[in-house]
């Protein structure tokens, strides 16, 4: 880790003098890192990709307060996970409640795999609603209570809860019709 | 779902998540880049304080700099009164009386003598050649703009002006100061007493070139000669001011919803027409293409309804940076508050229609706003008349006889909004003028 964090100083000092080409190489640094937990949150690539400029520009501009004594990957984490966060507030704003009911009609993903890659995992979470998509990232990949994903997302506990639950229940479904039925059982 | 299933989906998207590889996109570097960029060129804009404490400087320094420069008595003339080679204008001072100016007999020959044929174009009534109308010309060399001098400046004299004015001659007095001063008040009083109370001028033999002779007037019995100082420039005959000029003028013009956010100045390119009504006042109206940047706040723009819902999420953006091009076309009325003697000073107030060529917006959000418009532009013309209010001061100086040179600074202030988003702007600067006069043609 402190190799790692060794390896980016020189960018992130880069970054500070606003250098384009030592944010270009932080940015190339990161990228499949942070694009990968945009795109868990978000309803498509190109949605992945806004989130993902928004969050650097936002470390673009607040690098002078990140504590250089610490490591940069997890406070790149939170940034990126605030502003999945932050998109996911306004899209609620924009998106009425009768998407949330029209989305899972539109899980007729492929079929045809024998395995499944970290893009199609992407591709099934991305056929969630927001919603229940968010908590279940909050919850079950970045770790977070109920109760703390309540307070981020302005719901209660037993929304939280709720939606986490309908989240397992529609991913079982498409697992189920990516693989046989005891697959992720046998796990 | 039972608890094992629970337990297994989460372990499989939790290791799904463990070792991503997503493939890097260039487009995305590239989107990224471009905003970096905007935001680079919007913070060079947005030093107000920077710009603003520069060009202030700069304009103080210059203003009181040409103040000093202007307003000093001229120092290569403070010994001696304007001189040519054969040629002299004395002036005594006030408090000489004649008397102590008369000069020996030997100065009457090179004194003024009207020669025939320098004034070919005075008519003689009377056998005694009886000079009838001058327009005398500036002896200090200055020019005249036309809106501020009129040939109402008029000395009358009889025929006995010559043979009064012959009669002075320096006589070891210092009059050269005063002469400038004097010489547009210059009074030869009629009689034969030769000498106003203010100062006694002699006039040498190639000064009479300078003399510009009216045609005759209904009242040819009476002498009259008028002298208008600023008419004649080193023994150039200039005939009076027409009442046009024309002013071109370029200003710094810095624009904005607030009177303490300025970004960067735009340009404003001017040509203004003047009609002088009288010796003090000028309408005056023209066409000035400006390019305006300024700042504002989002909640000050007033877009089309539902624009910010249709384009920005429905987030109305912290700030707005914008620019546009404009046509201004102002009506204004022109007051002369002060006359030395080669500046002047004006103060003007009008109003201006505007018109909109195009414009643009570039907006800043507080927060992330992603899938949000970022920017709007347009190049749809509008019109707005008389929606800016004009006032300005001036100081000019004449730089040639027909040709002055100024400094203005102004301040338009918006009566309604203007442009797509309806914003007031405020807009000040100071214009470097050039101004031409135009001359009525000599008769």
């Amino acid at each position: 880790m402190e190799q790692a964090q060794h390896h980016i100083r020189p960018l992130l000092e880069g970054c500070l003098r606003q250098d384009r080409a030592c944010q270009r190489s932080l940015y190339l640094e990161f990228y499949s890192y942070s694009m990968s937990i945009c795109l868990r949150y978000s309803d498509n690539r190109d949605d992945a990709a806004e989130i993902l400029n928004d969050a650097f520009m936002k470390i673009f501009s607040n690098l002078k307060t990140f504590d250089f004594g610490k490591p940069f990957k997890p406070w790149l984490r939170k940034i990126l996970v605030n502003t999945a966060i932050n998109r996911y507030h306004q899209k609620q704003r924009q998106i009425q409640t009768e998407e949330i009911e029209s989305l899972y009609n539109k899980s007729d993903t492929e079929k045809t795999l024998s395995g499944i890659s970290y893009q199609e995992v992407v591709g099934l979470l991305q056929n969630l609603s927001p919603a229940y998509r968010t908590v279940f990232n909050l919850h079950v990949i970045e770790g977070y209570s109920h109760e703390e994903i309540g307070r981020i997302l302005h719901i209660s506990t037993g929304t939280s809860k709720s939606n986490l639950f309908k989240a397992k229940e529609q991913l079982k479904k498409m697992l189920n019709d990516f693989f046989e039925a005891d697959y992720v059982r046998t796990r | 779902m039972s608890e094992p299933d629970n337990d297994n989906l989460e372990r499989f998207f939790r290791k799904a998540a463990q070792d991503p590889h997503v493939v890097f996109n260039e487009n995305d570097w590239r989107k990224l880049e471009a905003r970096l960029d905007a935001k680079a060129f919007r913070a060079s804009s947005n030093r107000p304080n920077r710009w603003r404490s520069g060009v202030a400087s700069v304009g103080v320094i210059l203003f009181f700099t040409g103040i000093t420069y202007f307003l000093l008595p001229d120092r290569h003339k403070s010994g001696l009164t304007y001189s040519t080679k054969n040629s002299r204008i004395e002036a005594i001072p006030e408090n000489k009386s004649a008397d102590m100016v008369e000069s020996p007999g030997k100065a009457a020959p090179d004194i003024v003598a009207l020669k025939s044929n320098q004034i070919a174009s005075v008519k003689k009534n009377k056998s005694n050649a009886e000079i009838k109308t001058f327009t005398v010309g500036n002896a200090t060399g200055n020019s005249n703009t036309g809106n501020q001098d009129r040939p109402d400046q008029r000395v009358e004299t009889k025929k006995e002006a010559g043979e009064n004015l012959s009669r002075s001659t320096p006589n070891g007095i210092q009059p050269q100061d005063a002469l400038e001063n004097r010489l547009t008040e210059l009074k030869v009083s009629e009689g034969g007493t030769g000498y106003s109370p203010a100062m006694a001028l002699t006039l040498r033999e190639d000064s009479v070139d300078r003399l510009f002779v009216e045609k005759d007037k209904p009242d040819a019995g009476k002498s009259e000669m008028k002298a208008n100082p600023d008419s004649v420039v080193k023994g150039q005959v200039t005939p009076a001011p027409a009442r046009w000029s024309i002013v071109l003028s370029f200003a710094p013009d810095f624009s904005s919803t607030r009177s303490n956010q300025y970004t960067a100045p735009g340009t404003a390119f001017g040509l203004i027409a003047h009609y002088h009504l009288s010796n003090s006042f000028s309408v005056a109206t023209g066409v000035i293409k400006s390019h305006k940047q300024y700042w504002s706040y989002g909640n000050e723009y007033q877009p089309p309804k539902g624009y910010w819902k249709r384009n920005t999420n429905g987030v109305v953006p912290e700030s707005i940076y914008g620019t546009c091009n404009v046509l201004e076309i102002p009506l204004a009325v022109q007051y002369k508050v002060a006359k030395m003697k080669r500046s002047r000073m004006f103060i003007t107030g009008g109003l201006s229609s505007y018109i909109m060529l195009n414009e643009s917006s570039y907006f800043t959000f507080e927060n992330a706003n992603p899938g949000s418009n970022e920017e709007w532009n347009s190049s749809k013309t509008s019109q707005y008349l008389f929606s800016i209010a004009n006032v300005s001061a001036a100081y000019e100086r004449d730089v040639l006889p027909n040709l002055a040179i100024g400094i203005e600074p102004y301040a338009k202030i918006p009566l309604t909004g203007i442009g797509w988003s309806g914003i007031k702007m405020l807009s000040m600067g100071a214009s470097v003028t050039l101004r031409y006069s135009f001359r009525k043609k000599p008769d």
